[in-house]
């Protein structure tokens, strides 16, 4: 029977790592960076119709910001421009339909560049809520960001 | 006998002359054919994990990178049980 492996699936297994900080929070989300161009209007004066764009040359890279639980012995990655690494976001595994067996693929997708700790905040300390941080990993364009699928 | 590799982790970048190749500064590690993890090519590198794994391959794991790296991180040189359990989800060995 062939293996149909799925198009749909979730965000569980994914892990996000570094090439010099260690890090060992829990993870609760990860939100993957956008990758933009900027729009330059090239209209003129007999342009009738619509706006018109031409895309600008460079692309921005983005940054990537991650939810995770705080422990008060979490050791926290230092916030500064001048301190560059690689981050790298491994996606999980592709399942295979309607089973939580994975496909035979051997590499999960990822994306991964070089850049630095842009932010990092401290959780809301209230009544009925986790203690949960939040950091920003920005990609400097030096090495990447790239986007390798799954084999 | 695991078999461990390591291997360059390699992209492709997109740039105004179009797609280029790079190298990331980290190695992929691959164990017995499947990527489990990646690891830094600067001394003291952390070594990054996300499958669980018997300690004998871990140990494996370590001598490839030592022999890789030649000055890897202290942890690849001389690691501890105490340093397997704080930075590996190890599992227990089949033969144990």
């Amino acid at each position: 029977m062939p293996i149909t492996e799925t198009h749909a699936d979730t965000g569980a297994g994914a892990t996000i790592t570094f090439s010099s900080t260690t890090f060992a929070a829990k993870i609760r989300s990860i939100q993957l960076p956008t990758w933009t161009v900027d729009d330059l209007e090239k209209s003129t004066l007999d342009t009738t119709a619509y706006k018109e764009f031409v895309p600008s040359d460079l692309v921005e890279p983005g940054e990537v910001s991650v939810t995770c639980l705080f422990p008060t012995s979490l050791t926290l990655p230092v916030v500064a421009a001048t301190v560059t690494e690689t981050c790298t976001i491994t996606f999980p595994l592709r399942k295979v339909a309607s089973t939580t067996t994975t496909s035979n693929e051997t590499t999960a997708a990822n994306i991964a560049g070089s850049g630095y700790f842009k932010s990092f905040q401290f959780p809301n300390l209230q009544l009925g809520n986790l203690q949960e941080a939040t950091f920003v990993f920005k990609f400097d364009g030096d090495t990447g960001p790239t986007f390798t699928k799954s084999v | 006998m695991y078999k461990i590799e390591l291997k360059p982790h390699k992209g492709i970048q997109r740039s105004m002359f179009g797609p280029i190749e790079v190298e990331h500064d980290q190695w992929m590690i691959y164990a017995n054919g499947l990527h489990v993890g990646y690891v830094g090519k600067s001394a003291g590198a952390p070594i990054n994990i996300f499958a669980e794994m018997p300690k004998s391959m871990l140990l494996e794991l370590k001598k490839s990178i030592e022999e890789h790296m030649g000055a890897p991180s202290p942890m690849a040189i001389a690691p501890t049980d105490e340093e397997v359990e704080r930075h590996f989800k190890a599992v227990e060995d089949d033969d144990e």
